[in-house]
């Protein structure tokens, strides 16, 4: 299960992954904001210049290929009581947690580690930029899960973190088919390929260990979509007590999702989204 | 833990044996004590198992100690200020009769069954961990009794919470093991200090035990399978390969620790500031610890307090439900 994501539409995401070499392009200036707000949207994006030239590839790559805006058109049905801003930017750490109000962020230092995670896992270069495509992905949806929990003030049992990955899983699974089988194998093998090794007090972090969450996408990912991902339990990569749990555990994150969130999403819109070919490459060809 | 089989033979036994109990007016809104053929709600069998297995000595004595004890009775009154949707029914059981069932929660036929092996097994974790202190610190002394009782009335919150977000079709975003586990920890900080103190101290060392002593935490390196104790069924070997161990849905027992102190702390850190003086939270988590003891109030107001009798609750929390030797700190 290896599908072609340039031949898949996600040209762009192409694009990202091969930029790990670094360019002789200088930063962008410190402080300056590259950003796309459409009127009718609350989900405003940000690409904010990093200062560190390591991380000048990525930038101009996001900017010039408008990931965030994919995302932006895609959430475009949900309206919510303020807007929320979802940015990219040099955080000094991979990951920054959300705070109440404030923006969602995907930190360079994580896009940044994920490609060298896949270059050393891999090297086909389809794998790595499945790898690389399903990370960026998972994190931005997941910070947006945050992001909208916070502004709907939707009550969370669980633990947050897992929380915003099932959120994740659901919405990646709500792309097509061939956009949504490669951003799921995508977290899927980022997860997988994890040389986390936990023990002790580290089981108290507030974030799952990786295989943890692995096992999280997968099932959301079975349950969605057998035909593409049920070989999962066919080859006893979920063991089947985790497996006959999946479609229940599914439905619960849609009834989540239907009472706390739907109410805030115009669903003439939410259908124009999803019949929407998600073909990304068309934003490079512009 | 939550079942949730459509159709099984515990179902069937269960459809069964309600419908023969069934009074001619459904009763919604109560707990109820399922009876078994004998009347009893603390059933002398195994539970949907065909035919029915008689108790050995061991569970025979835990069954006696607990209709003496009145765990199920005092449940029911416990849980009176909840309005159910649908009734939700309690019973004891030796379930299929192995060493390993756990109490659980039966979704579409609402259901709890407290299961006497897991009772064993408490009652074992809380022998050990009494001697064991005298040797190894713990945070805080313990007692049997106490660590008996804690153990067993905070599974009960567990499943309780498993039957609320069932019974009353609560969004659950999060993983929902970890919600009931949040659910019985914020439960037990409503009922007074010492309430609390037996019910945290009875979770926390439950899987303390069964991470530091039981080795329930998945492995770093698999097992050589030519170990002598390398399980044979590929069910179980799953528990001992440092990649499938985490597709259980249940977070790991340190996990489950961890988890249980932090709200603890986070709700209220003067009665239980021995746990940071014994440092058995790390700091980086031990800060966030009040937002997430907020978060799960807050999710607990709007999704559960709508279904309870305030004027019942305030009946319920004035009761002490321990015994003084369950609240025993040593």
């Amino acid at each position: 299960m290896q599908p072609n994501i340039c031949a898949a539409g996600l040209a762009l995401f192409c694009s990202i992954a091969l930029t790990t070499a670094g360019s002789a392009q200088a930063p962008a200036a410190p402080g300056s904001t590259a950003q796309t707000q459409p009127a009718q949207s609350n989900i405003k994006i940000a690409y904010e210049k990093p200062t560190n030239p390591k991380f000048a590839p990525i930038y101009d790559k996001l900017t010039k290929l408008k990931v965030l805006e994919e995302l932006q058109a895609f959430m475009a049905p949900v309206r919510l009581p303020r807007d929320i801003t979802v940015r990219v930017a040099q955080c000094g750490s991979e990951n920054i947690s959300y705070k109440p109000q404030g923006p969602a962020t995907i930190c360079y230092e994580l896009i940044d580690r994920i490609e060298h995670f896949a270059a050393t896992h891999t090297r086909d270069a389809n794998l790595q930029q499945l790898v690389i495509v399903g990370g960026f992905v998972q994190a931005t949806l997941h910070e947006t899960a945050h992001a909208l929990f916070d502004v709907l003030d939707v009550p969370i049992w669980g633990r947050e973190d897992d929380a915003a990955d099932r959120l994740a899983a659901a919405v990646m699974m709500q792309f097509g088919d061939d956009v949504a089988n490669i951003v799921m194998f995508g977290t899927q093998l980022l997860f997988r390929w994890s040389d986390q090794k936990w023990q002790g007090n580290a089981f108290a972090s507030e974030v799952s260990p990786d295989f943890q969450r692995y096992f999280n996408y997968a099932c959301v990912a079975v349950a969605a979509n057998y035909p593409q991902f049920g070989g999962l339990v066919e080859k006893r990569v979920i063991p089947q007590h985790r497996a006959n749990r999946c479609d229940d555990e599914y439905a619960q994150i849609r009834k989540a999702f239907d009472l706390r969130i739907m109410p805030h999403v115009d669903a003439d819109l939410l259908i124009k989204a999803r019949a929407t070919p998600w073909n990304l490459s068309a934003a490079i060809q512009q | 833990m939550k079942f949730s089989r459509p159709v099984s033979t515990i179902a069937f036994a269960i459809a069964s044996a309600i419908a023969l109990a069934m009074p001619a007016r459904a009763q919604t809104g109560v707990v109820r004590l399922w009876n078994g053929p004998d009347g009893s709600p603390y059933l002398s069998t195994t539970f949907g198992v065909n035919p029915p297995k008689q108790l050995s000595p061991e569970h025979a004595a835990i069954r006696e100690r607990l209709i003496k004890r009145r765990v199920l009775e005092e449940y029911v009154e416990f849980l009176s200020p909840v309005r159910w949707p649908h009734a939700l029914r309690l019973l004891a059981s030796d379930c299929s009769g192995g060493s390993g069932d756990s109490t659980y929660y039966g979704s579409r036929m609402y259901y709890i069954n407290v299961c006497y092996p897991f009772v064993a097994g408490y009652e074992k974790a809380a022998n050990f961990l009494f001697q064991e202190q005298t040797k190894r610190k713990l945070w805080t002394p313990v007692s049997r009794e106490a660590l008996v009782a804690g153990m067993f009335v905070a599974t009960l919150l567990h499943e309780t919470g498993h039957a609320a977000f069932d019974i009353m079709d609560v969004p659950v975003f999060g993983r929902e093991e970890d919600a009931a586990d949040q659910m019985s920890t914020f439960l037990a900080l409503q009922f007074g200090r010492e309430n609390a103190r037996t019910l945290v101290k009875g979770r926390a060392y439950f899987w303390y035990y069964n991470a530091a002593y039981l080795r329930a935490d998945p492995e770093i390196v698999k097992p050589d399978p030519r170990n002598p104790n390398y399980p044979k069924d590929p069910a179980a070997q799953c528990w001992w390969d440092p990649f499938c161990a985490y597709s259980d849905e249940h977070g790991t027992a340190s996990q489950r620790m961890y988890n249980t102190l932090c709200i603890a702390i986070g709700g209220q850190p003067d009665w239980f500031k021995d746990i940071m003086d014994a440092a058995w939270l790390p700091p980086d988590r031990a800060k966030n610890c009040g937002a997430e003891y907020q978060r799960v109030r807050t999710a607990f107001q709007k999704t559960i307090l709508p279904f309870i009798d305030q004027e019942q609750m305030k009946k319920v929390q004035a009761k002490s439900w321990f015994t003084g030797e369950e609240q025993k700190e040593r």
